[in-house]
């Protein structure tokens, strides 16, 4: 028996196959994103809770269908807010550990996911670009990117905004210079794991976890500051299952931090847009798996001159933007056509811009953009914010 | 497997042809998934999932298991509790899931039109900013309306409408043969769904056959006006039979939309005590009563109210403790919990959460003294297997009968738990039968005792009928005794 199924065998046995994890509880849009594309029972949460239940019975054995089941999932956690049983919490712990039990049995992952492990291995990102390449974003720019052995914050810039959405590292060192605090970031941070962990790809995670660990430690930083929602969980929630974390090191995605900075009265924005309507989509990262939904939302609320119109289906119940758990890499079209239906949902507020906080929602909204001609502009809060200073 | 290699891959192909590659299934794990649900019935596995979207689709796919001569077992949710999706003889599971459209709303003669795959979540959702109301049963909302209407589900409007199958006005059903027949006022105008008209009711031919006789494509369902004023009370009290007295009065007052009689057990159940748990405790009250009600106005309201309050006076006088709350204050006492029976559809997670969920659910006699005989026998059933007695009644069609059931919940990880439950309800089964009960959604095994203890010339009938209309036996066989 692999430890997964061992791990969670209890859990196992608690679904009934109800279907109340198929829509919003009590509102009743849909919820699940791989549910709603394949529609076979094996397809929905229950379906592979389900088929790890046959798995352990000896009723069903491991094949590379199971294995595409298994991964046609964002992740996004959406099952688990509208489920009401008492396993609700772990369903994607589950689906994670069969992942892992996918991997560890050489069936798993996806083939694109498996150059993420690569790529990580030898250069610690999973873009398949140099390391010594990872602070190349700070090139041409003028701000200033102070990299200090001591700081009070330690900016954890992430895979994706060095070598992808390098204008969402720029904006954030352009708001932390604003703010004059004490941080720096590092030429030594490597990537935080979020893509190895939600693929099931566990080998390297250890020494990612110690050595992002370590680095922090040697900063001597008290806060940990990410700009990347993936991140953030990672090193929130997932850094303490692997190792002991650093005592008194506050981790925040950087909306938190700017709600600070704003409660404290240390933001100013003096200049104002000119009645700009923007929306907000929650990333599954930052939302459901971390608990954050208001942080993002008074930093909006706080820009001058913006009105936030909110899409139906928001906070713990919004519609996942397709790109995470590896979809994006395994399943590219169907990524872009679950981010489509989040930007019918932001036309319908007839607002400028979708907002999100994460460069991979970002990513993957901006592809669905470009997919259906739409006249949305997609941004990050903290693009929109550093446009004012 | 029902067919020889070849054949199967052949039957495989054609399918594919039929309603797509991507929709049609025969992967071990979809196999595995749809051979059980969550009640005890032992599973059986099909050969094919099919996932029509069109009423052509399922005609070709019909022809074709004519054809192969394979079964057919029509599945939306699988939810029924009857173990009746769970295809007995193998062959095709239709999944009707993609056909989810509700068509119309007809606002003149108060009726929607829909596809089989509108879950009451959906219909709820859709009737949202409307006028009307449906009724909806303590089913997960993820559960079809079309079925539920099919099998004569139990909702919470039945204590004045009936059972669900008393609002159906017409249906458009693909016959076992393959051909399209239209049953209601639709059979003569395309646009006027209104009833079953005065001609002959074949309805009847598909009602609680449990896809037997005909895969309904569409359904018109009667919807009624919201009323401005709409309340709950709930009543707690230990005389059985006086309570079942005033539940019985208040029933045939017609003043009220429901009336659920429920044990304690069953309230510490729905308020997530945890299986094994939801027991009476010295002292505590042993039943409570939820009554539903509504008014078109504030004068009618108070007047209901008025009424309720003095019936209510009528058990308080033999059980003194007996107790008359709102159930808004009811769920400031027990937990906001208890303020979901105010907002169905709604999921009794602590019911679900233990992999099983089951009952033997009857339509029976008023009579006091027959239900509270029942009661006392059922508890005692219950009690020596080792299960919860959360009972679950409701007043049905303003007193004419009653539905009588128990929501019993247990756990599928050890077979010997499944077995005990197995030997429960056939033992319920049998003793409520004896009283006059009559299990709905009636499983396999239970028609098929049904069959040795009734009037054996409606088993002929029955299966004359079935002939008739599926000659090669292939909708949903095993069921009442029909091979
Ligand atoms: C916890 C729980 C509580 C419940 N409480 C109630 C309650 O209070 N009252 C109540 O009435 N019900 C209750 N139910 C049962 C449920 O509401 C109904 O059985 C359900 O609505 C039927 O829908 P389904 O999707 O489950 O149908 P399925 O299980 O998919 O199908 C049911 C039967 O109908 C047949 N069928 C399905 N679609 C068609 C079609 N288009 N044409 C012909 N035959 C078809 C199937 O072959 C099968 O025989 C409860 C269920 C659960 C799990
Ligand atoms: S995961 Fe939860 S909500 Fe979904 S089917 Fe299972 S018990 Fe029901
Ligand atoms: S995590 Fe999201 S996509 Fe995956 S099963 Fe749950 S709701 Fe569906």
């Amino acid at each position: 028996m692999s430890d997964a199924l061992t791990k969670y065998k209890e859990e196992l046995y608690c679904c009934t196959r109800c279907g109340t994890c198929k829509y919003i509880y009590h509102e009743y849009s849909d919820s699940c994103p791989a549910g709603k594309k394949f529609r076979f029972e094996t397809f929905y949460p229950s379906g592979r809770i389900h088929i790890a239940r046959g798995l352990l019975e000896g009723k069903l054995e491991w094949s590379e269908r199971i294995r595409d089941i298994l991964f046609a999932c964002p992740t996004c956690g959406n099952c688990t807010i509208q489920c009401q049983s008492r396993h609700h919490n772990l369903i994607v712990d589950i689906i994670e550990a069969l992942r892992a039990d996918a991997v560890s049995k050489g069936i798993g992952p996806l083939p694109n996911q498996k150059a993420f492990a690569e790529s990580i291995a030898n250069e610690h990102n999973p873009y398949k670009e140099l390391h010594a390449d990872r602070l190349k974003w700070m090139e041409r720019i003028e701000e200033e990117v102070p990299q200090k052995e001591k700081a009070e914050i330690f900016y954890f810039v992430g895979c994706t905004s060095s070598y992808r959405q390098k204008d969402l590292a720029q904006a954030t060192i352009k708001i932390l210079n604003k703010l004059g605090v004490d941080y720096t970031v590092s030429k030594d941070e490597w990537c935080c794991g979020s893509p190895l962990m939600r693929t099931g790809q566990l080998e390297l995670v250890n020494d990612l976890v110690k050595h992002n660990l370590e680095l922090i430690e040697k900063v001597g930083a008290k806060k940990v500051i990410t700009s990347c929602a993936g991140c953030y969980r990672t090193l929130k929630t997932d850094f303490p299952k692997y190792a002991e974390m650093l005592e008194g090191v506050e981790i925040l995605h950087i909306t938190e931090f700017l709600q600070q900075m704003i409660k404290t009265g240390k933001l100013r924005l003096p200049k104002k847009f000119n009645a700009l309507k923007v929306t907000y989509h929650d990333p599954c990262h930052l939302g459901r798996h971390s608990d954050v939904y208001d942080a993002p939302r008074t930093v909006i609320q706080a820009i001058p001159g913006v009105t936030l119109i909110e899409m139906p289906r928001i906070r713990e119940n919004a519609w996942c933007c397709g790109a995470g758990g590896g979809v994006k890499s395994g399943f590219r079209d169907w990524a872009v056509e679950i981010s489509s239906e989040r930007i019918r949902e932001a036309e319908e507020t007839e607002c400028e811009i979708l907002l999100s906080a994460c460069p991979f929602c970002k990513t993957n909204l901006q592809d669905a953009i470009q997919a259906t001609n739409s006249n949305l502009k997609m941004k990050d809060i903290v693009n929109l914010l550093s446009e004012l200073l | 497997m029902l067919q020889q290699a070849e054949t199967h891959e052949e039957i495989l192909n054609k399918l594919r042809k039929i309603v797509g590659n991507e929709w049609v299934s025969d992967f071990p794990e979809e196999l595995l998934l749809y051979s059980y649900d969550m009640t005890e019935h032992p599973p059986s596995n099909p050969d094919f999932i099919v996932m029509p979207k069109s009423v052509e689709e399922i005609i070709e796919v019909v022809k074709l298991a004519n054809e192969y001569k394979i079964p057919i077992v029509p599945f939306v949710t699988g939810n029924n509790i009857g173990g009746l999706t769970i295809p007995l003889k193998g062959g095709i599971v239709l999944d009707l899931k993609r056909m989810d459209r509700i068509l119309h709303l007809n606002e003149d003669d108060m009726y929607i039109i829909i596809e089989p795959g509108v879950t009451f979540g959906h219909l709820k959702k859709f009737l949202k900013d409307t006028n009307f109301r449906y009724n909806y049963p303590n089913a997960p909302p993820f559960a079809s309306v079309m079925a539920n209407a099919l099998l004569s589900g139990l909702n919470n409007l039945s204590l004045r409408y009936g059972c669900m199958s008393e609002v159906i006005n017409g249906i458009e059903v693909v016959l076992p043969t393959g051909e399209l027949v239209k049953i209601g006022t639709c059979m003569c105008w395309d646009k006027h769904w209104w009833g079953r008209g005065p001609q002959p009711d074949l309805l009847g031919l598909f009602i609680n056959w449990q896809g037997m006789t005909g895969i309904v494509t569409k359904m018109a369902l009667q919807v009624w006006p919201k009323k401005p004023f709409r309340d709950w009370k709930f009543i707690l009290s230990n005389d059985l039979a006086k309570t079942y007295e005033i539940v019985r009065k208040l029933a045939r007052s017609d003043i009220m939309n429901d009336i659920l009689l429920m044990s304690v057990e069953t309230i510490k159940m729905v308020l997530g005590i945890p299986y094994g748990q939801a027991v009476h405790l010295e002292g505590e009250p042993h039943w409570a009563t939820t009554l539903d009600f509504s008014a078109n106005t504030k004068k009618e309201y108070e007047a209901k109210w008025e009424f309720i309050k003095d019936t209510f006076k009528e058990l308080k006088e033999v059980d003194p403790k007996a107790v008359l709350s709102s159930v808004q204050g009811a769920a400031k006492m027990y937990g906001q919990k208890f303020a979901e029976f105010t907002n169905l559809p709604f999921t009794i997670g602590s019911m679900l959460e233990y992999g099983g969920c089951t009952w033997v659910g009857t339509y029976m006699t008023t009579n006091i003294d027959t239900i509270v005989k029942g009661v006392k026998i059922a508890f005692d059933i219950i009690e020596k297997h080792g299960f919860e007695k959360c009972l679950y009644t409701r007043m049905m069609k303003g007193g004419h009968y009653f539905a009588f059931r128990f929501l019993l919940r247990f756990s599928k990880e050890e077979e010997e738990e499944v077995e005990r439950m197995r030997k429960l309800n056939k033992e319920l089964f049998e003793n409520l039968y004896e009283l006059g009960a009559f299990p709905y959604k009636t499983p396999a095994w239970a028609a098929e005792e049904i069959i040795k203890r009734c009037d054996p010339n409606w088993v002929n009938l029955m299966h004359k009928i079935k002939k008739t209309l599926d000659p090669n036996g292939i909708f949903n066989p095993g069921r009442w005794g029909v091979e």
